[in-house]
């Protein structure tokens, strides 16, 4: 029987580690530590040597980028084909081929997390310790890519520039696709989420979807933080949940940063629904 | 035929390694041979994408660099996929290979790095990246010595438990490599285009068991101060069960068990430490031991 993986697909700063935790508060509601539980391999991230580990049983520090990048569509499908939970994969990497995810053994599915570039920037600089102007650059960059030294826990990672990663996941293929904007899981969480439940084939009640919202609401995943850390919250930030609002951005760019972002990137912009308004 | 001597075993090796020559040995426990490889076991009990194991074998599936089948921990037989990849072969006989055939053997096999200070030895657990190497060399070029680098053998009696040493060399990625590499060493990668190297301290010691007396879990923080907390009962016992090297293949040997009372028998017999260690401190280990109560 073919088996099916999804991939939480994300530009970095749009909203993946929300979604996990939604998708947290729906397959396992009597989790209470929603952080810990997201960190300790609730849902996997397709670049973290720790799954390239476990998923090939080779020590992948002997690896060079490119076997362990050529090593990861196996790693893939032992993931989907095999009882190694959970079958939801995170991923930031561009989009690069249908063949590159998947194989006749199973069928990949695509979640795809987009969130406005304006609000995104800021927060990435905040991630990156970037300046804002620097991270502009970085986002209109079609050869960006996530560099991490040999060794680190998660291998180089190929990003693109925005609207390209953007274009790759919701057009370049034709496999299953579900987009989710941030600012609608702000304005509707519920109702997205139910979206969300139903293209992953999962029958959730009401009750459910609303309880899940309330455990991976913004306020209480920033008192978890606040209370017991963050593992994925890079060293040198002070908080991993920064702000969690829309339009933030607003307060944080300049006219002229926002005005490059918007000529960057209008026609994916608008192509997901979001004006030009800077 | 090279000979050597790691983790209590005599390895007699076609292929040349890092690791403590011994003189000609016509009693190898271990042999590494070239030699065809099957593609696949024929009833394998554990998968995983890129290796398997059923009883007495192990198959490692090595796209473009070799398959390597070890044999009831006696053997490990070797098929390169290409000529001129002695280096790559070498490296996963080293860091994968071997352990695996000293698990097989009955023995406990832990993820770990491990220095002589004094006449006890000191190891460092935790995650790939976590600066295990980084801290055993660092000791290792502080006076004492270098036992473990990758994989860490340990037996355990009533009360307390012993290490045999495994190499002479440390594997460290820049830019830790240029600073401890000695200026009359070549750097030499671990395996061509890959930006890991083997350093080899001054001293090494004789490569006979040395008494466990600590085991540090490293949990690395960019900046902070350094924080430790003493681990008993259930807590120290997790910390040594995640640190099995190649757990997953202990069940096709039907060594789970065998290993999992090790484990408890190790965490009793030896105290266990889990510290947050700011990076700037890896390379000051006396601050690391001193944290740890080492010299207490």
């Amino acid at each position: 029987m073919k088996r099916s993986l999804c991939f939480l697909a994300s530009y970095p700063k749009s909203g993946s580690t929300w979604v996990r935790a939604l998708l947290l508060g729906l397959l396992r509601p009597q989790v209470e530590d929603v952080l810990d539980t997201l960190s300790r391999g609730f849902s996997l991230h397709a670049a973290s040597r720790e799954f390239l580990d476990a998923a090939t049983g080779l020590e992948s520090s002997n690896l060079t980028l490119a076997e362990a990048r050529a090593l990861r569509r196996r790693a893939f499908v032992f993931a989907a084909t095999t009882r190694l939970p959970p079958p939801v994969l995170k991923i930031h990497e561009a989009f690069d081929g249908e063949a590159a995810l998947g194989s006749p053994e199973i069928t990949p599915r695509v979640i795809y997390v987009a969130r406005n570039p304006l609000d995104v920037c800021c927060s990435l600089a905040a991630h990156r310790s970037m300046d804002i102007d620097r991270c502009v650059e970085f986002m209109g960059d079609p050869s960006a890519e996530l560099r991490a030294p040999h060794g680190a826990p998660q291998l180089s990672q190929r990003l693109g520039a925005w609207s390209g990663h953007v274009a790759g996941w919701t057009r370049d293929h034709s496999l299953p696709l579900c987009v989710v904007r941030y600012e609608d899981l702000h304005a509707r969480p519920a109702v997205e989420l139910e979206r969300l439940a139903g293209f992953l084939g999962l029958e959730v009640e009401r009750p459910r979807i609303e309880s899940a919202v309330r455990a991976a609401s913004f306020d209480q995943l920033a008192a978890e933080e606040r209370d017991a850390g963050f593992s994925e919250r890079p060293p040198g930030m002070p908080v991993f949940f920064r702000k969690g609002r829309v339009d933030s951005w607003r307060e944080e760019l300049t006219p002229r940063q926002a005005a490059r972002i918007e000529r960057d990137h209008s026609p994916t912009l608008l192509q997901l629904g979001y004006s030009l308004d800077s | 035929m090279f000979c050597y001597v790691t983790h209590g075993v005599t390895v007699l090796s076609a292929w040349r390694l890092n690791l403590h020559a011994a003189p000609p040995s016509a009693e190898a426990a271990l042999e590494i041979v070239e030699g065809p490889v099957p593609a696949r076991l024929e009833t394998p009990t554990t998968t995983r994408a890129c290796t398997a194991a059923e009883s007495g074998l192990a198959l490692l599936d090595l796209p473009g660099i070799a398959r390597i089948l070890v044999e009831n921990g006696k053997r490990i037989v070797v098929e390169p996929a290409r000529r001129g990849e002695s280096a790559s072969v070498a490296a996963f006989l080293l860091d994968q290979a071997i352990p695996c055939a000293v698990a097989q053997a009955g023995h406990l096999v832990l993820h770990a790095s491990a220095a002589l200070v004094g006449s006890a030895a000191i190891a460092f657990l935790g995650v790939s990246g976590s600066g295990k190497s980084l801290l055993a060399a660092s000791l290792a070029f502080a006076g004492h010595s270098l036992l473990c680098d990758e994989a860490m053998r340990v037996q355990v009696s009533n009360r307390s438990a012993d290490v045999y040493p495994e190499t002479p060399a440390v594997k460290l990625c820049p830019p830790a490599a240029s600073q401890y590499l000695p200026l009359d060493q070549e750097p030499v990668p671990t395996r061509p285009g890959l930006e890991k190297y083997y350093v080899r301290p001054p001293r090494s010691p004789e490569p006979s068991p040395a008494p466990l007396k600590r085991l540090i879990l490293l949990e690395p923080v960019r900046s902070g101060a350094l924080a430790t907390v003493r681990l008993t009962g259930a807590m120290a016992w997790k910390v040594v069960r995640a640190a099995v090297h190649q757990p997953h293949l202990l069940g096709s040997w039907e060594l789970t068990r065998q290993a999992a009372v090790a484990c408890s028998r190790l965490a009793n017999a030896v105290p266990v430490t889990r510290m947050r260690v700011p990076a700037s401190l890896l390379a000051t280990p006396d601050r690391v031991l001193e944290g740890a109560g080492v010299f207490d």
